[in-house]
């Protein structure tokens, strides 16, 4: 007898128990998955030294000593800070939008319900390629490839959001409802127009969603940029920090804090227009 | 009473639609010109397999113009399947659909001219959920607009998809999204859907099924004077017998997937009820 298994109170039909007996199977399975995936986690947080007590003995006064070194932010040089600030939108929306515009054909030809899979699994291959080359190995190759400035943030920026954006993309494909583009196959309507009536108005709202989450991760990816040479806010940064001027540092993240917020914001105005567009009744 | 405002409101743009200073809007009416029947056609030992299953057997029958066929038959009997070949959505394995006068369904063309003429209300309605009921009405006239045009819906497209939501009683519904109507509104933006295009073959999978009484029999006395009204061909598929007897003038009995009655709905009778749906599984799994 499994304890797990609960006595029946009187006699089961034998086909109901058969159903319930591969549940109690399938549930068994996934604690053990569980289980091995949290011990997996342990195993790797003590290889990585996160268990290794002694050497947290000085983080906190080196922390709050920083952070006092930092106080107060230093904004005096705000005149020089401008240009930096527009190469760094310049990166994350030119990158962001170029991203996307390789990606939406690639995640057409990837996503499974579309293309062949003879097709579609080297443009998967492709876009996992792009995707696993960190971003900043894209500004070092495109910074030694076309030189300094915000150009090879912004091809950086696109290579690895197309990488991301069209297995996005790709996924959203997947998920739309083809019941609606049937219906219009049914009363004659050609390919195209599918796409423009049926698909298109079911994946515009997500695909203005994950845009909208790329820019953001854009715009705090292009600052790390600035470190190999892209330019932007993230070389003020990194020299700053450098010079051991931690108020300017500090005047900067707060600056690089409000953009974000504003963007923030204003993606979410554009995330209601298109996601929750409608007015309701 | 609501149905039948609704009803009256039907019928009056009924009126206005068989009017002659209407212009004919379908290509059917101009083939009808020529000579060549419409709206009539015909399943020849049609065959659908998946797989190994056969969905429908040698499934044969003609549908006449301008009549009203109800389909009926137990759950899986294959119904569904029925209603997608004869919109082109299946094709079948074996055996073909004959248009009259214009050839088989198999030839690119005449599936074409079929379709353009043709609309289905669909079982799970098939609506786009983020976009308004009058958005969803208006993709029943898709054919009639680019693909391309980046210009709003034309206003006189958008008149007559208003105009049919005003026929299922949905109007103050018109801007809701889809997927914040009910059971029964859905159900209705998918009939407006298809009466927006004023086909000559209607086509309904359960169109009712989620309607309260009164408006399914509004709903239904609706479409049975639009089929005697217009000559529009019209199939139904109904799970309510008393429905179909009423409405259809023709009732096809399907089980696993064979055609086992087919005939005049007075042939109808409680016999071949039992017939039909005998010895279907009940919930509880023992036999009735
Ligand atoms: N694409 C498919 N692949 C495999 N089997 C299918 C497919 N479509 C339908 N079937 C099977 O064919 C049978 C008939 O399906 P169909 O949808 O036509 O039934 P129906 O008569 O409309 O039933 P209901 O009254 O429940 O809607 C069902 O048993 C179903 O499981
Ligand atoms: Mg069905």
């Amino acid at each position: 007898m499994q304890p797990n298994r609960p006595t029946p109170l009187r006699d089961v039909d034998p086909a109901i128990e058969a159903v319930l007996c591969c549940g109690h199977q399938q549930h068994r399975r996934r604690l053990l998955l569980a289980s091995l995936l949290a011990c997996t986690v342990v195993l790797l947080a003590v290889f990585g030294g996160a268990f290794d007590l002694p050497r947290y003995r000085d983080t906190l006064p080196t922390i709050v000593q920083l952070l006092g070194d930092a106080c107060p932010p230093d904004f005096s040089r705000w005149p020089r800070w401008g240009r930096p600030l527009l190469d760094t939108l310049s990166m994350s929306v030119v990158g962001t939008c170029f991203g996307l515009i390789v990606a939406i054909p690639l995640g057409a030809l990837a996503a499974r319900n579309i293309a062949p899979s003879w097709l579609g699994s080297p443009v998967r291959l492709a876009l996992n390629a792009i995707r696993s080359i960190p971003g900043l190995v894209w500004g070092i190759m495109f910074v030694a490839a076309v030189g300094f400035g915000p150009l090879p943030g912004i091809l950086a920026l696109a290579s690895h959001s197309t990488g991301m954006l069209g297995k996005f993309c790709a996924e959203i494909l997947e998920h739309v409802d083809a019941a609606p583009g049937n219906a219009l196959r049914a009363q004659g309507v050609s390919p195209l127009g599918v796409l423009r009536f049926s698909v298109l108005p079911q994946i515009l709202p997500r695909l203005v969603d994950v845009t909208l989450y790329r820019w953001e991760h854009n715009l705090r990816a292009a600052t790390t940029l600035g470190v190999v040479g892209a330019g932007g806010i993230g070389l003020e940064i990194v020299t700053a920090f450098h010079l051991f001027e931690y108020q300017e540092a500090s005047a900067l993240i707060l600056l690089l804090l409000g953009l974000v917020s504003v963007i923030n914001v204003l993606g979410g105005r554009l995330r209601r227009h298109f996601v929750d567009g409608l007015a309701q009744p | 009473m609501t149905s039948l405002v609704v009803g009256s409101a039907f019928i009056s743009r009924l009126c206005s639609v068989l009017s002659p200073r209407r212009k004919p809007l379908l290509p059917s009416r101009a083939m009808a010109a020529d000579g060549a029947t419409v709206g009539g056609l015909c399943l020849e030992h049609v065959t659908v397999q998946r797989g190994q299953r056969c969905i429908l057997t040698d499934v044969s029958m003609p549908i006449r113009e301008g009549g009203v066929t109800a389909i009926v038959g137990p759950s899986g009997a294959g119904k569904t399947t029925l209603l997608g070949v004869l919109n082109g959505l299946i094709r079948p394995t074996a055996g073909q659909v004959v248009l009259n006068g214009m050839g088989c369904l198999s030839s690119p063309e005449t599936l074409q001219i079929h379709r353009r003429r043709t609309a289905t209300v669909f079982q799970e309605h098939a609506l786009i959920d983020r976009i308004s009921a009058l958005d969803n009405v208006l993709l029943g006239l898709a054919d009639r607009r680019h693909p391309l045009s980046p210009l709003p819906w034309p206003a006189e497209l958008q008149e007559q998809a208003a105009a049919a939501l005003q026929e299922v009683g949905l109007l103050p519904h018109a801007h809701a999204r889809a997927a914040n109507l009910s059971g029964g509104e859905r159900q209705r933006v998918g009939i407006a859907r298809a009466m927006v295009r004023q086909p000559r073959l209607l086509l309904g999978d359960e169109p009712f099924s989620a309607l309260d009484p009164g408006l399914a029999a509004s709903l239904g006395s609706l479409l049975k004077g639009y089929a005697q009204a217009s000559g529009v061909t019209v199939v139904l598929v109904l799970h309510q017998l008393d429905m179909a007897r009423r409405l259809a003038d023709r009732i096809v009995g399907l089980r696993d997937g064979r055609v086992c009655f087919d005939g005049p709905a007075s042939d109808f009778d409680l016999a071949v009820q039992q017939h039909l749906f005998a010895s279907t599984p009940s919930l509880s799994g023992e036999p009735t």
